[in-house]
Parts: C-alpha cells; structure tokens; sequence
C-alpha cells in the first residue's frame, strides 16, 4: 500500500506541531524518518494513522483520502506499534496479543478461534510462542517490543508505523528488530519508522524523511539523503558517516556523532569522510 | 536436565474462570444460608431447612410464623439487597479500574455516590418517604455524572481522561459541600441523624419492593457491560492505542461509564454510601483471574457478593446495636489496602 502525505499541517487543535510535510512511500518500502526530539515524528504518526485529524492538508492510502475512513477500517490498514510502554495491568503476551483483533471482532464478541490463530501464527513467526502466558510486564524489553510488533501484525495491516522501535533496546535486540523489519518489508508490508540512530536508516530504509521542528528538511534514497551536511543541519552537531566493512560481506555504513570536549582536548579517532 | 524459567510461575498463581467462579459461588451460597441462620433471632439448621422445604412445597403451616416472618419478610430481602449491592460495587469498580487504569479508581470516581448522597439528603430534607429519598438519590447520583461527563466534553485540549476524572473529584467536592449545607440546614433531632446515617450505609431499611426495581435497574446496567467485556481489554491500553486498534474509544466510553452510573446508582440508592467495596474487590479478583476483564468482572461480582453479605452479617452480630455498614467496610478495607500496597511490586499485580 502507498502512502500520500500532501501539504500536511498537523498537531493539536491550537498548538500546530508542524507544516507544510509532503512526501510519500511506495507500497512495500520502507521509510525512516529522522528527527531530534521534539521535532514532531510522533505526532507526525499519529496523524498518519487518522488519531490526530490533518489541520491542513491530506493523507491518502492507496490515493483514497483516509480521513472519514472508520477506526476500525483503519485498523484493517494501518497498524502502529507505539513507543514501548508499561503495561498497567498484568496482562499475558497472548492477552496483549490478541488486542490485536479488535478491529475484526465484532463489538459484542470475544476473539474466536480464527483470531486465536492469528496471533499464535504471529508469536511463532517473531519466536514469541515460549512466552504466550507470560506476563506482558515482566518479560524483557527486548521481548516487549516483538510482543507489540506481533499485536500489531495480528491486525494483518499493509502498512506498518513504528515509533522508535529500538528505543531502549541493547544492540543484541536492535539487530533482532531490524532484521524483523527487513522480514517484514520482504512480505510487502510497507514501514514507517522513527529512530534516533541515523546508522539503522543504512541498514533497512529505502528512503529517508528529516523532521526539524515540524518541517520537513529533506527527504529522499537514504544514500542520497543521509550525508554528514544533512545530519549536521537537522541534529545541530557534527555526524561522522563512516563506511565500515564486515569481513565476508559487503561494506555498511554508520553513524557516529563527532563530539568535540568542550575543555579544548582532542576528540574523536574517527575521520569524516569528505562530503 | 530440564531448566526452568523463572518466569514461567509468572502466571502460576492464577486459578483459571470455572475454578474461581465455582469457589466464589459455593462461599457466596454457604454465606447466604449462614446469613439466614445467624442474628438477634437464631434459626437452627433444622429449622431452616424445614422452613425452606415447606416454603418450596407450597407452604401449609407447618412452620411457626415467627420463623416465616424472619425468614421470607426480614432476612432473605436484607440477604438479596447485600448481594446486589456488592455485586454492583464490585462490578462498577472493576469497570472504573479498567477504564481509567487506575488501581485506585472505585465506583464513585466520577461523583455519583457524592450525588446520590446530596439526592438522599434533600429527599431527607424535605421529609419525603423512603421510595421519594432512593428516586432522588438515584437521580442526583446520574445527575452528577452526567454534568461530569458534560464538562469533561467541553473542555478540550486534553486528555479526556483526566479531564474526567478531575472533573468528578469537583463534583463530588462540590456535592459534598451542599451535604454540609443541608446537614446544617436541617432539624438536628430527626434529620440530621437520619442523614448521617444514609450517608454511613446500611441495608436494614431495605423492603422486598425496592429490590425489584433496584435488581431491574442493576441488571440493565450489566448487560453492556458483560457484552463489551472483550472490548474493555483494548479500553484499558489507553485512549490513542485503543483507537489505534480499531476502537471507538470515546463512545466506548460512554457506554461503560451510563452502565457503571446506573449500576452504582441504583445500588447506593437502596444501600447508602458503602465504600472500599468497589476499590477493594476488583484488586482480589484480578489477583486471582488476572486483569483479562471477561474473567475480571464476573468474578469480581461473586466476590463482592459474598463479601457484603459476610461484612452485613457482623454489622448486625457481633455489636449490642447494629453497626453501620459503611464503618465495617472501611475497617475492613484499609488495613487490607495497606497491606496490598506492602506486598505487591506496584499496588496493582
């Protein structure tokens, strides 16, 4: 499923987030939007995903106006995966799981048996199955993320809006996630992430968008958009793009910012290449 | 060898829906005939089970009037009322404490025991009768919620969920404060103790006529409630991924709070003010069946049955004069709510 984001003002009734973002995604890429904090991506996603009506401008799935679209039409469509969060209640990863369905479950019933295996289809294809009556809560967080990854794909979306996906997460579980994002683009869902490491756009975007306070600063292939210039503009420090290669495999690229001791002393090792 | 998990004992502690429903089933039923048999009169078990046969068979005199009347006319109406009533509490408290996701949320979150009580100080005021002062107090009670539930809408920009709660701590103040001014207002030998009364609790005012229609009334607010029970899960995430799952969460909202408010509603109608019930059984019930609300509300209401019925049982025992039943359950309440707070990593699991 594409995506067409035009013109768009978004934010709170009296407090505008941001304006003028116009961009879009082709069904099946994925799409890495970079920002510092504050900059707006969240909100930016919840207006993707019809929470925050559009103050100005519109959004369109598959070039169909998504505005008057039901939530639960939506939530056929678009899934989120939001910020990991603390559960309130102990609920079981199944349980959260499950939650899943609510836009295919009829008001008045509970998950059937379809929808039952649905989700256990989900938990075994992110190997969550060991953990399906374990409490949400307890669990890693590393594990929460998949576990809110697999709600989010037993909605059986097209599109998928990640927020900060590996926020929190040692290197061991990033790898783990972003490699499920690869997976996930591989079944022709198309993504739309936000990270704070620039380096995974390298990893497993198509394109990269760069919010700063609520404009869109540049947007486009991620080896075209993610250079040194562009990161200092929209970061506000110095960002080393740095090719690195794997023995055995092609070489990759990273980012690292170039911090500068603010008592004088020399800094960093690392020598940006020319931009 | 086999590792095991630490965490797999995680849930180990849960007892699955027929296991707890039949044990709270068979406490609540063993509590109502003990609740027959126990009081100023003493009904010996024989006696009971005669009077119950002879009732069930059509009743032909065997039986002394005495015992029909404490039976069939005072203690079964007062036993139907506590198991009502704590069953609405508990019900209404369970929905409260999804909805919000507050542990701390209990039936009058939103002001409506606060209003029944100004509703039952005015009727009390104003000397009306008994049905007049329960149909007052089961109007301001709605009444209440609803102005909550109206302001919360107006004021915009924020989450509706604070806003409403916010808005019912007003309220409830606010009902509170009219409280005083009445109890001020009113003929301190015969109102106002009959107001500080309502306002304690109590179910020995109660007669069969109330019950029906109070039952009528409990029962049409559960409905929804035992119908959208899967949908109170997604509820309970929080308005944005609740919406994010394909939920109208606003009008899902409104639905439980109308149901809630009539439960609560009709329940302090015919009780008075009860608290702790509502705060305290869901707690117990989601120790024991976990926070899935399918299995959390009919458990809670079983649970708040036979633990009204139990606590109604010592007011009218264990004192020369009754004690009322609000004051029992707070005595009861905090001390298990403290030691809740001691043993649980955070309050609510």
């Amino acid at each position: 499923m594409s995506i067409d984001i035009a013109g768009l003002a978004f934010g709170y009734p009296g407090h505008p987030v941001g304006s003028d973002v116009s961009l879009s995604v082709a069904p099946g890429e994925v799409l890495c939007l970079l920002g510092p904090n504050g900059s707006g991506k969240t909100t930016l996603f919840k207006t993707t995903l019809g929470l925050l009506p559009p103050l100005k401008g519109r959004i369109a799935v598959d070039g169909e106006t998504t505005e008057r679209w039901s939530r639960r039409r939506t939530a056929q469509h678009l899934a989120y995966v939001p910020q990991q969060h603390d559960a309130y209640f102990p609920f079981t990863v199944m349980e959260v799981v499950l939650m899943g369905r609510g836009a295919y479950v009829a008001a008045f019933a509970t998950p059937g048996r379809h929808d039952r295996e649905v989700a256990e289809r989900t938990l075994r294809e992110l190997h969550l199955l060991h953990l399906r009556d374990q409490v949400y809560s307890q669990i890693s967080s590393g594990e929460r993320q998949l576990t809110l990854i697999a709600r989010a794909l037993t909605q059986q979306p097209r599109v998928l809006i990640m927020d900060e996906p590996t926020a929190n997460l040692d290197f061991g579980n990033q790898v783990l996630v972003l490699n499920q994002i690869l997976r996930l683009k591989q079944a022709g869902i198309t993504i739309m992430m936000s990270t704070h490491d620039p380096g995974q756009a390298f990893y497993c975007a198509d394109n990269v968008a760069m919010l700063r306070d609520g404009r869109l600063l540049c947007w486009g292939p991620t080896d075209e958009v993610l250079t040194s210039a562009n990161l200092r503009s929209v970061y506000g420090v110095d960002v080393a793009v740095v090719e690195i290669t794997k023995t055995g495999e092609h070489p990759g690229k990273v980012c690292v910012p170039v911090m500068s001791d603010p008592r004088g002393r020399a800094d960093s090792e690392i020598q940006a290449p020319p931009a | 060898m086999k590792i095991t998990d630490p965490r797999t004992a995680a849930t180990g502690h849960r007892v699955s829906l027929a296991v707890s429903l039949w044990l709270s089933l068979s406490v609540l039923l063993a509590l109502v005939l003990i609740s027959i048999a126990v009081g100023k009169y003493r009904i010996g078990p024989g006696e009971l089970v005669t009077a119950l046969i002879n009732r069930l068979q059509g009743g032909d005199g065997e039986v002394p009037t005495v015992i029909e009347t404490v039976i069939f006319q005072i203690r079964l109406p007062r036993i139907t009322a506590a198991v009502l009533v704590g069953a609405a509490l508990a019900a209404a408290g369970a929905t409260y404490q999804s909805l919000f996701r507050n542990p701390l949320a209990s039936p009058d979150i939103l002001g409506v025991s606060a209003g029944a009580g100004l509703g039952a100080a005015a009727g009390i005021f104003l000397s009306l009768p008994v049905a007049g002062i329960q149909l007052l107090a089961f109007a301001f009670g709605s009444f209440t919620v609803l102005l909550v539930y109206v302001i919360s809408r107006a004021v915009r920009g924020h989450d509706p969920v604070l806003v409403l709660v916010l808005a019912g701590v007003v309220m409830g103040t606010l009902a509170g404060s009219c409280i005083s001014l009445l109890k001020y207002l009113a003929d301190p030998y015969d109102q106002l103790p009959a107001i500080t009364f309502w306002l304690l609790g109590s179910l020995n005012a109660v007669n069969p006529a109330d019950m029906q229609v109070s039952l009528l009334l409990v029962g049409l607010g559960l409905v929804p409630l035992y119908l959208l029970r899967w949908r109170m899960n997604l509820m309970s995430l929080g308005d944005e991924e609740a919406r994010a799952l394909g939920v109208n969460a606003g009008r899902l909202r409104l639905v439980f709070i109308m149901s809630a408010t009539l439960v609560t509603a009709s329940a302090v109608s015919i009780s008075g003010v009860i608290g702790w019930v509502g705060l305290m059984i869901p707690h117990i019930a989601r120790l024991l069946v976990g926070p899935d609300f399918a299995r959390l509300l009919p458990t809670s209401m079983l649970l708040g049955a036979a633990y009204l019925l139990g606590v109604d049982d010592l007011a009218r025992t264990i004192g020369e004069v009754e004690i009322p039943l609000g004051i029992l359950t707070a005595f009861l309440g905090a001390p298990f709510f403290l030691w809740l707070l001691a043993h649980s990593r955070r309050g609510w699991q």
